[in-house]
């Protein structure tokens, strides 16, 4: 029998039952990744040593010291380090970077028994919604070739929803765990702002970043964001949330901002999903958010702020690519012109944001904007339980399609303002449309006030029928 | 925004660029900062706000390990090494 669509639930009861050894399950793993990734391109790395940790995971469930996901293949974002591996973050500047440390999420996963399957691929730097812009090449959609993973945890994504691995870890600074979920046909969950250690996640915007995960259950889900999160002292933003178990029964649905710009399949799908919640006892309710409108504005003036400044450590000095100049600053420039053009181009949009003279104008103003944005979900959320919003305006896009970068930037609508506001936030699958006789999947967002997790699980669980 | 300008920026931010590559920037840029220009008309009367009540929470001050167990695994990725230092080039010129 194929153990190829296994949820990691499913699977780890089979382990349990030893219907299947974790051995029998990575061997699986490795086979569909042979088969399908040279055309998919989801992973940089599988690593050479997945038999030996899956020979291991055999011995504890042998021995009843199982964990949670004891036997379980995981793929990581390469822009999560794991030590004595690589971590590229898509770039070509840390090129022969060796990471002397584990990410606290990796030694989580590892605590819980999980086998580390890969690095996956991405944007670089996360700065993306296609994957197209990794140096390593594009990873593409597995429901069509033609068409983007979405990003920029494009490979974490297309590596789930391929069936490689159950489930994976990407990161979310702006809707790149959201959006690629919804372009694939999996849930990918945002985790409130500090609820997750950012320690050994590489940086783009530190007020925003986020790691959480992408599977193919909402159950799933739930038990990866349940084994990463919590306080570590490693992270001096992470916090110890104090969730609460609520029933949840009041959808907002802010009709305002709908109006224009989604496509109308994608519509009619997010139509069906609240019709499928009021069958379900939902109240819908129409809820105003005055300032998403401008929740993008902000955004594309906070993250190259931020990521401007957090890849000023890309020097050549410490880590990394480096190239000889004519002197020290010289040796700087030579060793960043390794960075890709996004980058390149966020890194000067950045500067320029920070610059004496426009620095009021433009980052204090987006800061003054981002606290009335959440505000206004603050005030909602006394009214409602949930909001929900479809995931993307659009199902997944062909390559080359969104070339400008202001349309790529407007595809992420809907995404950013979880980000601005910390908000958690899951995109949940809500059908196919169907391009050029292609089917494609779309998604369903729904955001919770801080640390309200569960209540996405719930309505998440509604929706897939669970 | 030109190219003058994006070049001026380049080098605060140690980039080199080519004068292709500073001419399409500067076009996109433009395009990008008139996209969010929209945000000056925003009303905000929130001056000086903070961003989130979240704050930085530190451990206490200590020492964290033994000195010196992970000097090798981080003087490994170093380009340019020498003996236990990093090797840069001269900052301070001689007249």
């Amino acid at each position: 029998m194929s153990n190829e669509l296994l949820s990691i639930v499913e699977a780890r009861a089979k382990l349990d039952r030893k219907e299947l050894s974790a051995t029998e399950l990575v061997d699986q793993c490795v086979k569909i990744a042979k088969a399908k990734d040279h055309e998919l391109g989801a992973f940089l790395e599988v690593f050479d040593d997945v038999s030996e940790q899956a020979k291991a995971a055999d011995t504890q469930l042998t021995n009843g010291k199982a964990g949670v996901l004891t036997g379980i293949p995981i793929a990581l974002k390469d822009n999560i380090v794991q030590q004595g591996r690589s971590a590229t973050a898509g770039s070509r500047i840390l090129e022969g970077f060796v990471s002397p440390y584990d990410a606290t999420v990796v030694t989580k996963l590892k605590k819980a028994g999980a086998i580390l399957f890969g690095r996956t691929n991405l944007d670089e730097f996360a700065m993306g919604s296609s994957t197209e812009h990794s140096a390593f090449g594009a990873t593409k959609n597995p429901h069509d070739v033609t068409r983007v993973p979405g990003g920029s945890s494009g490979g974490s994504a297309a590596a789930v929803a391929s069936g490689i691995v159950p489930g994976a870890l990407g990161s979310d600074t702006g809707g790149s765990i959201r959006q690629p979920a919804s372009f694939c046909g999996v849930v990918g969950l945002k985790p409130t702002y500090g609820s997750v250690s950012r320690h050994g996640l590489i940086a783009m915007g530190s007020s925003l970043d986020v790691i959480g995960p992408i599977a193919r259950t909402i159950e799933d889900t739930e038990l990866l964001f349940n084994t990463i999160c919590g306080r570590d002292a490693l992270d001096s933003t992470s916090r110890e949330g104090k969730y609460e178990q609520t029933s949840t029964r009041r959808v907002g649905v802010p009709r305002h901002f709908l109006e224009s710009g989604v496509d109308e399949d994608v519509l009619a799908r997010f139509d069906a999903s609240i019709e499928k919640l009021r069958e379900n006892g939902y109240e819908v309710v129409d809820v105003e958010l005055p300032r998403a409108k401008h929740a993008l504005a902000v955004y594309y003036i906070i993250m190259p702020a931020e990521a401007s400044t957090n890849l000023a450590r890309y020097d050549g000095v410490r880590f990394g690519h480096y190239a000889s100049g004519a002197d020290g600053i010289d040796d700087y420039k030579k060793s960043r012109a390794a960075f890709g053009t996004e980058v390149r181009r966020r890194i000067i949009l950045g500067t320029y944001v920070l610059s004496a003279g426009y620095y009021d104008a433009y980052y204090n103003k987006a800061t003054e904007v981002r606290k009335l944005l959440t505000d206004d979900f603050t005030e909602t959320f006394k009214r409602v339980d949930v909001i929900a919003t479809p995931t993307t305006p659009t199902p997944a896009f062909t390559f080359g399609e969104k070339s400008d970068p202001l349309s790529m930037y407007l595809t992420d609508i809907f995404t950013v303002p979880a980000n601005l506001s910390g908000m958690p936030a899951i995109s949940v699958p809500s059908g196919l449309v169907m391009r050029d006789g292609v089917e494609l999947p779309v998604g369903v967002q729904f955001t919770a006030p801080h640390f309200q997790e569960e209540r996405l699980f719930s309505v998440g669980k509604v929706l897939m029928g669970v | 925004m030109d190219k003058t300008e994006v070049g001026k920026l380049a080098n605060l931010a140690r980039l080199e660029l080519s004068l292709e590559e500073a001419e399409s920037l500067a076009q996109e840029i433009e395009s990008i900062l008139g996209y969010i220009s929209e945000i000056k008309d925003v009303a905000t009367d929130t001056k000086g706000c903070e961003v989130t009540a979240h704050r930085n929470i530190v451990r206490e001050d200590g020492i964290p390990h033994e000195s010196g167990i992970h000097t090798e695994a981080i003087l490994g990725n170093v380009p340019n090494r020498e003996r236990d230092f990093i090797k840069v080039k001269r900052i301070i010129q001689h007249e």
